[in-house]
């Protein structure tokens, strides 16, 4: 029975994120702590899901060694551009922006594949000894410039239709419109950018005199 | 306000935000499953594939399809990101209503909470003309102008306490003129004895006048017959103290003081020369309880007095009935001179009249107050001046008695 509850919470927990089956891999390139982030992450339902929509979906990376007390981020953004059927990605990490067009949604998972993630030099690590890397990606599913065109239209979208024929409501066309944008604000003032998912691991820095 | 009551207040408060919040998540989570149907995005992905479609079929038209392309696209988008935030765009729906409930059932427990103090304080400056009222206290003003429970209570406090008061001066007048009857009983008695025997002593007298038949025997006729005369008047006199002394206690009956009046002035139509009495009958009936006998006699002590007062010349006495609040009333107007303006204080006691001496005691309206008081009722001076003089009559209508 115990087997059974263990086998259901692995599948469980295996739907809810899928992303944790395939592990991050860190590894010392030319003296830099190096990761590469599994591309299941792209294959969680929602998150392909929103990165078809035409969205622009940001994929947030955070990398910490807490014994180090090192903290690295670095962001991707990707639009899919429906009318080319193109992926536009646009890269910043180390303080360099890189942008790309890719052709398919295969390409772009390639492409991902191809990441490294420099999280650190050596020096500071040489006294960690075997020391964790946490990774957390969260993706947020639409860019700022999208929440504030949804939040407008959103807006408009529930105020009260005015026609120009009919008589001002009470307390004059003035107090009704700021009605409306308290109102309005209030209720737009929901839609906000927030991760769709987050995806975390840690892994054990491999030791670097060993490579 | 008791603690218990702002108690009850706030959980009444509580348990109507908790019902509302519970059957509006009902409600506000479907209105926002209409914009995020899964149809109208797929709907938009139809639309946004066909316009890609069309522009390769089309390349002409490329740029009309590529437009219509970036519509459906932002609105897809759009949906995409409503779809993404339902459930806190729901929440803060929820949240933004319920507040404004919260808010307004706020305010009306503030309210009522203020109401009960109000009415606590109300209550309070009652209890204070209540043990007035009990210490007997009449004619209280409470102040109070509101039609509410308590303004109605306070209603009642006013009422009864003129109610007391009423009561209290009709007692007053009542044995104000027992005092009188007392006294006028008295000197009936004991001038009416020696009365007797002067008048029977007169009387032989006169005979063995008559019968010794001397020189001055017509002198002494007349004189003789002036003393039984005069002796004739103190009798009548003594008689109208007896008749004030001995009015006695209504014998009560249910009848229609409609009926009554217009009995009364086809009986006695012709009764005073000169003067007309006049009366139309309304429609409805005007049911009293009452004794016909003393009502008839009080409205002939009053045309008598009408009559007198016109002294020959023309008049009329008119009547009319009506009903005011618990009364009936029988409002009895001449056209005559109007009363002097010296009798008016003490116009109810008897032997206030401006008669000369011997055409009358002025105990017909003594009298007549006397018999209204013992039907519960009154008789009052409604005005009087070089016009006319109105009387009413206030009769308590019985109970069960209103039409």
């Amino acid at each position: 029975v115990i087997l059974a509850v263990l086998l259901l919470v692995g599948e469980l927990s295996d739907g809810t994120q899928p992303g944790l089956q395939a592990s991050p891999r860190a590894n010392w390139e030319e003296a830099k702590l190096r990761v590469r982030i599994p591309s299941q992450v792209l294959l969680d339902a929602e998150v392909r899901r929103v990165l078809q929509s035409g969205l622009t979906v940001t994929f947030l990376f955070e990398f910490a060694i807490p014994r180090a007390r090192l903290e690295e981020h670095a962001r991707l953004e990707v639009r899919y551009e429906p009318w080319d059927e193109t992926y536009l990605v646009s890269l910043l990490s180390e303080g360099e922006r890189r942008s790309e067009t890719l052709a398919s949604f295969e390409a772009f998972v390639r492409w991902w594949e191809t990441l490294r993630w420099t999280v650190s030099s050596a020096p500071p690590l040489v006294s960690a000894g075997r020391a964790e890397l946490k990774i957390t990606v969260s993706v947020v599913p639409f860019s700022a410039t999208e929440e504030r065109d949804a939040r407008h239209w959103f807006a408009q979208s529930i105020e009260e239709p005015r026609d120009l024929g009919s008589p001002p409501a009470a307390g004059g066309p003035g107090a009704q419109s700021t009605r409306d944008d308290m109102l309005g604000a209030l209720i737009t003032t929901a839609i906000k950018r927030r991760a769709l998912r987050t995806f975390r691991w840690t892994v054990i820095i491999p030791d670097q005199e060993r490579r | 306000v008791t603690a218990r009551r702002v108690a009850i207040a706030l959980l009444v408060l509580v348990a109507a935000s908790l019902l509302f919040l519970f059957f509006q998540k009902q409600i506000s989570a479907r209105w926002m499953a209409v914009p995020t149907r899964p149809e109208l995005s797929a709907v938009l992905d139809d639309v946004i594939e066909d316009e890609r479609s069309l522009a390769r079929l089309e390349p002409e038209k490329e740029a009309e399809h590529r437009q219509r392309f970036e519509r459906a696209q932002q609105l897809r988008k759009r949906l995409e990101i409503l779809q993404l935030n339902r459930e806190q765009v729901t929440r803060r729906y929820e949240l933004i209503v319920w507040a404004i409930f919260l808010g307004v059932a706020l305010l009306v427990t503030v309210l009522y909470l203020l109401g009960l103090r109000r009415d606590e304080a109300r209550l309070n400056e009652l209890k204070v003309f209540l043990e007035a009222l009990a210490g007997g206290m009449g004619d209280i003003q409470t102040g109070e102008r509101r039609r509410d429970t308590i303004g109605r209570i306070a209603g009642m406090i006013e009422e009864t306490s003129r109610a007391v008061a009423r009561d209290r001066n009709r007692l007053k007048s009542l044995e104000h003129l027992a005092s009188w009857q007392e006294a006028a009983r008295r000197h009936a008695h004991e001038i009416r004895t020696p009365l007797t025997a002067a008048q029977m002593e007169a009387e032989r007298l006169a005979d063995l006048v008559r019968s010794s038949g001397g020189e001055k025997s017509a002198e002494f006729q007349s004189a003789v017959s002036s003393i039984l005369e005069e002796l004739d008047r103190l009798r009548r006199f003594t008689r109208e103290f007896t008749s004030f002394a001995r009015v006695g206690q209504p014998q009560f009956q249910e009848l229609d003081l409609k009926a009554l009046v217009s009995d009364f002035c086809k009986t006695f139509g012709s009764a005073w020369p000169g003067m007309r009495l006049a009366f139309e009958p309304p429609r409805e009936s005007f049911p009293v309880r009452a004794d016909p006998e003393m009502i008839r006699q009080v409205l002939v002590n009053l045309c008598t007095n009408s009559a007198l007062a016109l002294n020959g010349t023309p008049g009329a006495m008119r009547f009319e009935i009506f009903r005011q609040k618990e009364s009936v009333h029988l409002r009895a107007a001449d056209d005559g001179p109007g009363i002097a303006a010296e009798v008016l204080p003490r116009l109810f006691e008897p032997y206030a009249t401006t008669r000369k001496i011997g055409e009358g005691m002025g105990l017909g309206l003594a009298i007549s107050r006397k018999i209204l008081l013992d039907h519960q009722g009154d008789l009052k001076l409604e005005a009087t001046s070089s016009a006319g003089t109105a009387f009413r009559l206030v009769f308590p209508i019985p109970h069960g008695g209103t039409p």
